[in-house]
C-alpha cells in the first residue's frame, strides 16, 4: 500500500480537481427566492462536498488499479488470496454512517425550520384541476391565476385538487407539495426576493400537464396592497363564484381562469365532487 | 402403479436427476406451498391496509358508511350468520386434519370420507356467503368502504374456491390414480396446508372486518 | 446456432417419445387464444345479463376480461398445462417427466420447454426483444424533447411514449433478464441437474409473453398515458391501454412469483453435498434474496392494480374521494411493492458484478461475508423504506423523518458493496475483457446513482428535487448505468457458457464504449435541468433549456449506436464465433467445470463441493470436483486426485470431536489428511501413540490419512511438512480457549499467516480428549492387576502391546476382599489400591495410552468376567510378580470368566520396592 500512496494521492488531486470543477464552474442552482432555498441549498452543499468527496475517492482507486494493477499480456498467475481486511471494513462501514448520521440531523432542522409557522402569514387558497391553477385571497374575497405574495412574510398556500393528483412546485422557492384530491395540503414558504418565477405542475396529471403552468408573483408589500385592493374593486364590479361551486360545474360562467373540463371519457366512472369527506369540515 | 414405485425404477434409469441431493428431509412442493402461502398473505395484507386506511378517514360512529337510500338507516354487517358461518370454516380445518389424520393409519376409506366433508362444508361457506351478498344491502359501488369489503371478502371467497379446486383434485388422485400413502402424501399435505391458511385468513377477516 | 446437443437422451422416457412438430403447438396457442377471447366474452355478456346491468355492452369490463381469458388461452394452448390436464383426469403421471426437455434444433426454443437451460435462452430472446422495442419507446422520447414544444406527438401519446417505456424496462427487460440469466447459471452454480420445478418454469417464462403483449400494444388502444407508476385518480381516467396495463402487471407479477418461488426451493433443497451457504456464490445470495423481496412484495403491486382496475371497470370507489376513497392509500400500497422492486431489479446485478470482478481479479472476493450479509440487509431494510416516494404527497408528515433514516440506512451496505469490489480488483491480476470493462463501468456509474440516491432520500433536498430531471437521471444511472451494465456484463460473461461460443471483444469493447459515453452525455446533464426546475414527464418545457435537451437527445444515438453493435456481436457470434472452451474465463464456480454448453442435465455425476468459490490465489485450491463422464472428453478438469487437508494436533489428536470432524470433511469424498502432531519436548512416544490410534481409527474407515510426529512448535511443524507436501487447508485441534496453551501463544492466526490457507479450528474439550474411542480398530485391552500396579514392568508391558497394535487400556484392580466389605480395613485397603491405580491410569495417559479404571472388591476372575461383559474386552492381561504370584490358581478361572477374550499372563520383576501389598 505504501509504495502505491504518492501516485495514488496524485490521480486523487487530479480527479478532485476535475470533480471541483464541475461542481463549482457550472451554476448549479436557481436563485434563491425564499428562506427555505438558502437553508435546503446549504445542506445541499454539505451533501454534494461529502459525496464528491467520496466519488474522487472511488473513481481514483477504479482507475489506479486499472492503471497499475492489470495483467501482463500471457500473465495466468492469481493475485494474492487476500480475504479481507476487518479495520478496513469497519472503517468504510463506520465513515459513511457518521456522515450520514450528521445529514439526517441536519436535514430534520431543515424541515422543522422550514415548515415552523408564524403567527402572522398569509393565508392563500389553492385550487387546481386539469390543467389550471386558482388562487383564492380569503380574506379579500379576491380570485387570481397568478399567484401573487407579499416580500417578507410568510405565505400559507391552502392547496386542494377538483381531479387528479397535481403538485406545486416554485424552483426558485425550493418548495413543492402534491395537491391531492380529497384533501387540503399546506405549503409553507418564506419569499425574500422580489421577481416572478414559474410555477409548475409537478405532478403527471394528463394531457395538458406540461402546460400547466402559472406565475408566481413575488411584490413590494405596498405593490401587493395595491394590486390586492384594486383587484377588490374589479371583483365588486364582476362578482366571480368561489372555485369550489365551479369546480363542480354548476355555475362556470367567467372567472379568469378557464373552467374545469369534463372530467372523463369514461362513462362508468363517476364524477368525482371537488370536496371529500376529509376536507368538509374546513 | 404407486408412485414409490414410480420413484424406485425410475431411479433406475441413468441419467434421470434424483430430484434432491442436500437437504432431501425437506418436502420440495411443500416448501413450495409455504412461500406461496406467504405471497398470498401478503396479497391479503395489502387489501387490510387498503381497508383501515379508507376507514381512519371516516369517523368511528358513522363506520360502516353505508346508508340505505330509502330509510337512511346505516346498515349493519350479519355478524350472527357470518359467526356461524366462520365456524363451518373453522370446523373444515379439522375435518381435513382428521383426514389426513386417518391416512397415517393407513385408513384410506377414513382419507375420502374426510376430504367430503372438507369439501362440503367449504361448498356451505361459500354459498352462504353468497346469500350474504344478496342480502346485505349494499354493493361494492356505493363507497370506499363497500368496495374494500367486497374485494376483501370476495378475494376470500375466490381463494376458498382455489382451495377447493386442489381439495377435489387430491380426491381425483385418490379415487382413480390410486395415490397418497401413509408415508408420501406432499400434494395431499400442500392442500390442506392451503386450506388451513384460507381459514386463517378468515378468522382474521371476520375479526378485524365484521366484529371490530 | 447453437444448440444444447443433449449427450443421451435419458433411456427408458422413450414412451413420450413422439415430438410434436412446431405449427401444432402454436395452432393450439392461435385456438387458445380464440377459444379464450370468445369465453371471456361470453362470460361477461352473460354476468352483465344476468345481474341486470342497464349497459350490456362497454368496453373496459370487456377489455380486461378478454385481455385475461385470452391469455390464460394463449398459455394453455402453447402447451403449459398438458401434464396438469393428464393429472387431473387422475391419469398415471410420470413426475419425472423430461419428455418436453432440451433443445436438438433452433425450433425447439419456440415452444414450451421445461430445460432451464433452453428457458434461460429464452428468456433472454424475449427480453431482448423488448429492450429494443422499449428503446423504440425512449429514442421517441428523446425526439420529442429535442425542441421545445410539439415536435412530433400531442401530450396524450407523448405520455404514452414514457408509460410504456419504463413499463417495458421494467417488466419486461430489467427483471426477467436477471430472472433469465439466473434460470441458465444459477442451478448449474448450486450443482443441481435443473430448477426444482422445471414446469412451473416453463410457466413462468410463457406467462411473461402475454404480459409483455399487452403491455406493448397498450399505445394502440390509446391512452396508457398516467406513467408506469398509474398514480389514480388520473389512471382512472384512461381507456383501454390503460386496462391492458392493469392486467399486463399482474400477469408479469404472477410470473415474477413464481420464477421466484423455484428459485429458493431449487436453492433451499437442491445444494450439490457441501455446498453449505457460505460457499454459495454471490450470484446465489443474491438471486436467493431477490426472490424473498418477489415474493413478498409483489402481491403489493397485485392489490394495487386490483383496486385500480376494479375502480375502472365495477365502478368501485377505492380512490373516488367523494365516496371515502383514499388516494394517497393507493401510493402506499404501491411503493410497498415498488421500492423493493428497485431492489429486485439491482441485487442480481451485485451478484453478478461479484462474479465477474472476483473471477477477473484473480482473487478472492474482498470481504466475501460482507457483501453477502449486505445482500440480506439492503433486502431487509428495502421493506421499510416505500414512502420516501411519497415526501411530498399528502401522507402523515410524522412518517417522512423515520422513512429518511431508514432510506439513508441502506446506503450503508450499499457502500459497503463498492468499497469490497475495490478492494477486490486492488493488487489483483486485472483482466480486462468485456464483462470486467463493463462490470468497471458499472461501478463508475453506479456509484453516482447511488449517491444521487442519498440526495433524494433526504427529505429537505427531495422536496425540491422530486419529480424533476433529477430524478430521471438518478433512476437512469442505477437502472441503466446499474442494472443495464451488470446484464451487458452477465450476457457477456456467460455467453461462451450459454452459446458454446466466443463472442468478438473487440466488438464487445466498442458496445461498452459508445454506451458508457453515449449514457453519460444523456444522463448527466439532467441532474442540472432537474434543480433548474425541468420537470419530468413533460413533452413540452422552458425554451431556456432548449439547448441541453438537443445535446441530450443527439447524445442518447450514441446508446442507439452502441446496441446495434451489441446486436451485431450477438447474432454473429452465436452463429460464427470461433468454439468456446468449457473454462474460458479461467473461473472456479460449477458452471465452468461443465461443457459450453452443458450437456441435457449439467452434471453426469453428483459433483462436490470441497471449498469457497471464490479461492483464487490459494494453490491448489478449489471450489467444486465435478465428475464428468468420459464421452464428454476430461480434461485436467476431471482428475479426481485427492487434495490434502493438515490436521495439526498433540494431546487431542485421538479424541472423538476430531475424528467426526474429519468424517464429515471425509464425506466430501476429495481429501486426504495429514496429521501434524508436534511432540513439544515431551514424550515422542507418546505423541506417537496417540496418532497411530487416531490413524487406525480412519483407516478401518476407509479414510485416507497419514502423519508425522515432529519435535519442536507446532508452527514449526506445520512449516516442515507443507515444504514437503502442498496442503488445501489446515484444521487444528485446540482445548477451549482458557485452557489452551496453543490458543494462548496465538497458534491459529500464525499458522495462518505463514500458510495462507483456510484454517479451521477444532475445540476439544478436555474430557473428551481423554475419552477413549470406541472402533474395531482399536482393541480393548484389560488389565487386571493389583501388586503390580505402578511398578515400571508393568506400564512397559502394556506400552509394547500398545505399539503393536493400538489399543484401550482399562485397569482393573482386583482387591480379593475376604472379610465384609464395610469395616475400616477393607476401607484402607481399597483407597491404598485405588492409589495405586492411578500411578498407573498417569503413567498410561503420559503414555499417550487412553485408559480408564476401576477398582474391584472381589477377586481376579469377577475382575475377568467385568471385563467381558462391561468394557467388552478384546485382551485380558492378568499381572503379577515373579515368584510372588499364585497366578496359577487363577489363571484358569479367568480365562473361563473373560470367554473369547484373549488372556496373558504378565510377569513382572520386582526391581523396586513397591506400595505395601494388600493381601
Amino acid at each position: 500500500m505504501r509504495r502505491h500512496a504518492p501516485a495514488l494521492a496524485l490521480l486523487m488531486l487530479v480527479i478532485g480537481g476535475l470533480t471541483a470543477a464541475v461542481v463549482l464552474l457550472i451554476d448549479w442552482f436557481p436563485i434563491q427566492a425564499a428562506e427555505q432555498a438558502e437553508r435546503i441549498d446549504h445542506l445541499m452543499w454539505y451533501l454534494v462536498i461529502s459525496s464528491g468527496a467520496i466519488y474522487v475517492i472511488v473513481i481514483s482507486v477504479l482507475l489506479y488499479s486499472v492503471w497499475r494493477f492489470r495483467a501482463k499480456p500471457g500473465d495466468e498467475s492469481d493475485g494474492p488470496p487476500n480475504h479481507g481486511n476487518t479495520s478496513l471494513e469497519v472503517a468504510w462501514t463506520v465513515l459513511p454512517a457518521i456522515l450520514l448520521g450528521v445529514m439526517a440531523v441536519w436535514a430534520y432542522l431543515v424541515v422543522d425550520r422550514n415548515e415552523a409557522l408564524a403567527a402572522d402569514r398569509e393565508v392563500i387558497e389553492v385550487t387546481a384541476w386539469q390543467f389550471a391553477w386558482e388562487f383564492r385571497y380569503p380574506e379579500a374575497g379576491v380570485t387570481s391565476g397568478d399567484l401573487r405574495v407579499p416580500v417578507g412574510r410568510q405565505i400559507d398556500l391552502q392547496m386542494r385538487s377538483v381531479d387528479v393528483i397535481h403538485d406545486l412546485w416554485v424552483p426558485e422557492w425550493r418548495v413543492k407539495h402534491d395537491v391531492v384530491p380529497g384533501m387540503t395540503n399546506r405549503l409553507i414558504v418564506n419569499p425574500t426576493r422580489v421577481g416572478t418565477y414559474p410555477l409548475i405542475c409537478m405532478e403527471l396529471c394528463g394531457v395538458g400537464h406540461a402546460a400547466m403552468r402559472s406565475r408566481a408573483i413575488v411584490m413590494e408589500p405596498d405593490d401587493y396592497e395595491a394590486w390586492l385592493r384594486n383587484a377588490q374593486r374589479e371583483v365588486r364590479e364582476e362578482p366571480t363564484p368561489p372555485p369550489a361551486e365551479r369546480g363542480r360545474g354548476e355555475d362556470a360562467d367567467g372567472g379568469v381562469p378557464p373552467p374545469p373540463p369534463a372530467i372523463t371519457d369514461e362513462p362508468d366512472q363517476p364524477v368525482i365532487p371537488p370536496t371529500g369527506p376529509g376536507s368538509a369540515g374546513e | 402403479m404407486a408412485i414409490d414405485q414410480v420413484r424406485a425404477e425410475l431411479s433406475k434409469v441413468p441419467g434421470t436427476p434424483s430430484s434432491t441431493s442436500r437437504g432431501a428431509k425437506m418436502s420440495q412442493g411443500l416448501l413450495a406451498m409455504i412461500l406461496f402461502i406467504g405471497s398470498e398473505a401478503m396479497l391479503f395484507a395489502s387489501f387490510f391496509v387498503a381497508y383501515f386506511m379508507i376507514r381512519f378517514n371516516i369517523a368511528e360512529n358513522d363506520w360502516p358508511p353505508v346508508q340505505d337510500p330509502a330509510t337512511g338507516e346505516r346498515f349493519e354487517l350479519p355478524v350472527l350468520l357470518t359467526g356461524v358461518n366462520t365456524a363451518f370454516l373453522v370446523f373444515s380445518s379439522f375435518t381435513i386434519w382428521w383426514a389426513e389424520h386417518r391416512l397415517k393409519h393407513g385408513d384410506r376409506r377414513g382419507l375420502e370420507r374426510g376430504l367430503v366433508v372438507t369439501m362440503l362444508l367449504g361448498l356451505t361457506f361459500l354459498l352462504i356467503q353468497v346469500n350474504e351478498y344478496i342480502h346485505l344491502g349494499f354493493t361494492p359501488k356505493d363507497q370506499a368502504f363497500s368496495a374494500a369489503f367486497y374485494t376483501l371478502t370476495g378475494f376470500h371467497g375466490l381463494h376458498v374456491f382455489v382451495g377447493l379446486c386442489l381439495l377435489l383434485i387430491c380426491y381425483l388422485r385418490i379415487k382413480r390414480a390410486h395415490e397418497f400413502t401413509p408415508t408420501w402424501s406432499t400434494p395431499l399435505v400442500a392442500a390442506s396446508l392451503y386450506w388451513h391458511f384460507v381459514d386463517v385468513v378468515w378468522v382474521l377477516l371476520y375479526v378485524l372486518v365484521y366484529i371490530v | 446456432m447453437a444448440t444444447h446437443a443433449p449427450t443421451h437422451a435419458p433411456a427408458g422416457h422413450g414412451h413420450h417419445g413422439e415430438v410434436k412438430p412446431l405449427w401444432y403447438w402454436w395452432k393450439r396457442a392461435i385456438v387458445g387464444t380464440m377459444v379464450g377471447t370468445v369465453f371471456a366474452f361470453a362470460v361477461m355478456f352473460f354476468f352483465r345479463w344476468a345481474f341486470g346491468f342497464d349497459e350490456l355492452y362497454k368496453g373496459q369490463p370487456y377489455a380486461a376480461a378478454i385481455a385475461t381469458f385470452a391469455s390464460l388461452g394463449f398459455v394453455i394452448g402453447i402447451g403449459n398445462f398438458d401434464w396438469w390436464w393428464r393429472y387431473l383426469r387422475g391419469k398415471h403421471v410420470d413426475y419425472e417427466d423430461h419428455s418436453l426437455h432440451g433443445a436438438r434444433t433452433f425450433r425447439d426454443y419456440f415452444r414450451v420447454n421445461t430445460d432451464h437451460k433452453v428457458i434461460g435462452v429464452q428468456y433472454l430472446l424475449v427480453v431482448l426483444f423488448f429492450f429494443v422495442l422499449g428503446g423504440i419507446f425512449a429514442m421517441l422520447v428523446r425526439w420529442e424533447l429535442a425542441a421545445p414544444g410539439h415536435t412530433i406527438a400531442d401530450g396524450e401519446t407523448y405520455n404514452g411514449y414514457f408509460s410504456v417505456h419504463a413499463t417495458l424496462m421494467i417488466f419486461l427487460f430489467v427483471i426477467p433478464a436477471f430472472a433469465g440469466l439466473a434460470n441458465y447459471i444459477l442451478p448449474i452454480m448450486i450443482g443441481a441437474k435443473d430448477m426444482a420445478f422445471p414446469r412451473l418454469n416453463a410457466l413462468s417464462l410463457w406467462l411473461l409473453i402475454p404480459a409483455g403483449v399487452m403491455l406493448s400494444v397498450s399505445p394502440l388502444f390509446g391512452a396508457f398515458s398516467s406513467g408506469w407508476t398509474a398514480y389514480p385518480p388520473l389512471a382512472l381516467q384512461g381507456t383501454t391501454g390503460q386496462t391492458l396495463f392493469n392486467v399486463g402487471v399482474q400477469f408479469a407479477g404472477a410470473s415474477s412469483i413464481a420464477t421466484a418461488l423455484n428459485f429458493l426451493v431449487s436453492i433451499a433443497t437442491m445444494r450439490a453435498p457441501g455446498m453449505t451457504v457460505w460457499r454459495m456464490p454471490l450470484l446465489v445470495w443474491a438471486n436467493a434474496t431477490t426472490s424473498v423481496l418477489v415474493v413478498f412484495g409483489t402481491p403489493f403491486i397485485a392489490g394495487s392494480q386490483f383496486m385500480t382496475m376494479f375502480d375502472r371497470i365495477a365502478g368501485t370507489n377505492f380512490f373516488n374521494a367523494g365516496q371515502g376513497g383514499d388516494v394517497v392509500m393507493y401510493q402506499h400500497v404501491f411503493w410497498f411493492y415498488s421500492h423493493p422492486a428497485v431492489y429486485i431489479m439491482i441485487l442480481p446485478g451485485f451478484g453478478i458484478i461479484s462474479e465477474v470482478i472476483a473471477t477477473f481479479s484473480r482473487k478472492p472476493l474482498f470481504g466475501y461475508r460482507a457483501l453477502a450479509f449486505s445482500t440480506v440487509a439492503i433486502a431487509v431494510l428495502g421493506f421499510g423504506v416505500w414512502a420516501h416516494h411519497m415526501y411530498v404527497s399528502g401522507m402523515a408528515d410524522w412518517l417522512r423523518v423515520p422513512m429518511m433514516i431508514t432510506t439513508i440506512i441502506i446506503a450503508v451496505p450499499t457502500g459497503v458493496k463498492v468499497f469490497s469490489w475495490l478492494g477486490t480488483i486492488w493488487n489483483g491480476k486485472l483482466h480486462l475483457k468485456t464483462p470486467m470493462v463493463w462490470a468497471l463501468g458499472f461501478i463508475s456509474t453506479f456509484v453516482i446513482g447511488g449517491l444521487s440516491g442519498v440526495f433524494l432520500g433526504t427529505l429537505p433536498i427531495d422536496i425540491q428535487l422530486h419529480d424533476t430531471y433529477f430524478i430521471v437521471a438518478h433512476i437512469h444511472y442505477v437502472f441503466f448505468g446499474g442494472s443495464v451494465f451488470t446484464i451487458f456484463a452477465g450476457i457477456y460473461y456467460w455467453f461462451p457458457k450459454m452459446t458454446g461460443r466466443m463472442y468478438n471483444e473487440k466488438l464487445g469493447l466498442v458496445h461498452f464504449w459508445l454506451t458508457w459515453i453515449g449514457f453519460n452525455a444523456t444522463f448527466f446533464p439532467m441532474h442540472w435541468l432537474g434543480i433548474q426546475g425541468m420537470p419530468r414527464r413533460v413533452a413540452d418545457y422552458d425554451p431556456r433549456f432548449a439547448d441541453l435537451n438537443l445535446f441530450i437527445s443527439l447524445a442518447s444515438l450514441g446508446m442507439v449506436a452502441g446496441t446495434a453493435v451489441f446486436f451485431y456481436n450477438f447474432i454473429y457470434s452465436w452463429a460464427r464465433g470461433p468454439r468456446a472452451p468449457w473454462n474460458p474465463w479461467r473461473s472456479r464456480t460449477m458452471e465452468w467445470l461443465v461443457s459450453s454448453p452443458p450437456s441435457l442435465f449439467n452434471f453426469d455425476a453428483q459433483p462436490q463441493v470441497v471449498g469457497g468459490p471464490y479461492q483464487y490465489g490459494i494453490p491448489g485450491a478449489r471450489h467444486a470436483v465435478v465428475f464428468a463422464g468420459e464421452e464428454i472428453g476430461g480434461g485436467e478438469l476431471t482428475e479426481t486426485e485427492r487434495r490434502t487437508i493438515l490436521v495439526v494436533a498433540s494431546e487431542t489428536v485421538a479424541s472423538a470431536t476430531l475424528l467426526d470432524e474429519i468424517r464429515e470433511r471425509a464425506h466430501e469424498g476429495v481429501w486426504r489428511f495429514t496429521f501434524v502432531v508436534p511432540a513439544e519436548g515431551r514424550e515422542h512416544r507418546a505423541a506417537e501413540r496417540r496418532m497411530q490410534l487416531a490413524l487406525a481409527v480412519l483407516a478401518a474407515e476407509g479414510v485416507d490419512a497419514s502423519g508425522t510426529v515432529t519435535d519442536g512448535s507446532p508452527i514449526l511443524a506445520v512449516q516442515r511438512v507443507l515444504a514437503e507436501e502442498p496442503a488445501q487447508e489446515i484444521m487444528i485441534a485446540t482445548y477451549p480457549t482458557g485452557t489452551s496453551r496453543w490458543m494462548a501463544q496465538d497458534v491459529i492466526d500464525r499458522i495462518r499467516k505463514i500458510s495462507d490457507l483456510a484454517v479451521t479450528r477444532v475445540v476439544v474439550t478436555p474430557d473428551d480428549a481423554r475419552r477413549p474411542v470406541t472402533s474395531d480398530a482399536v482393541r480393548q485391552v484389560a488389565v487386571i492387576a493389583n501388586d503390580t500396579l505402578g511398578s515400571r514392568g508393568l506400564l512397559q508391558a502394556i506400552q509394547e502391546r500398545a505399539d503393536e497394535r493400538p489399543l484401550n487400556a482399562v485397569v482393573l484392580c482386583p482387591l480379593s476382599l475376604d472379610g465384609p466389605g464395610w469395616t475400616d480395613e477393607a476401607e484402607r485397603v481399597r483407597q491404598e489400591a485405588a492409589e495405586r491405580a492411578r500411578v498407573t491410569i498417569g503413567q498410561l495417559e503420559r503414555a499417550g495410552i487412553p485408559v480408564r479404571g476401576e477398582v474391584i472388591d472381589r477377586g481376579p476372575v469377577e475382575a475377568a468376567r467385568i471385563a467381558r461383559d462391561d468394557f467388552a474386552a478384546d485382551v485380558v492381561l492378568v499381572c503379577s510378580f515373579r515368584g510372588r504370584d499364585h497366578a496359577d490358581d487363577v489363571l484358569p478361572g479367568v480365562e473361563r470368566a473373560a470367554g473369547g477374550a484373549e488372556v496373558e499372563h504378565v510377569v513382572v520383576d520386582a526391581e523396586a520396592p513397591t506400595a505395601p501389598a494388600g493381601s
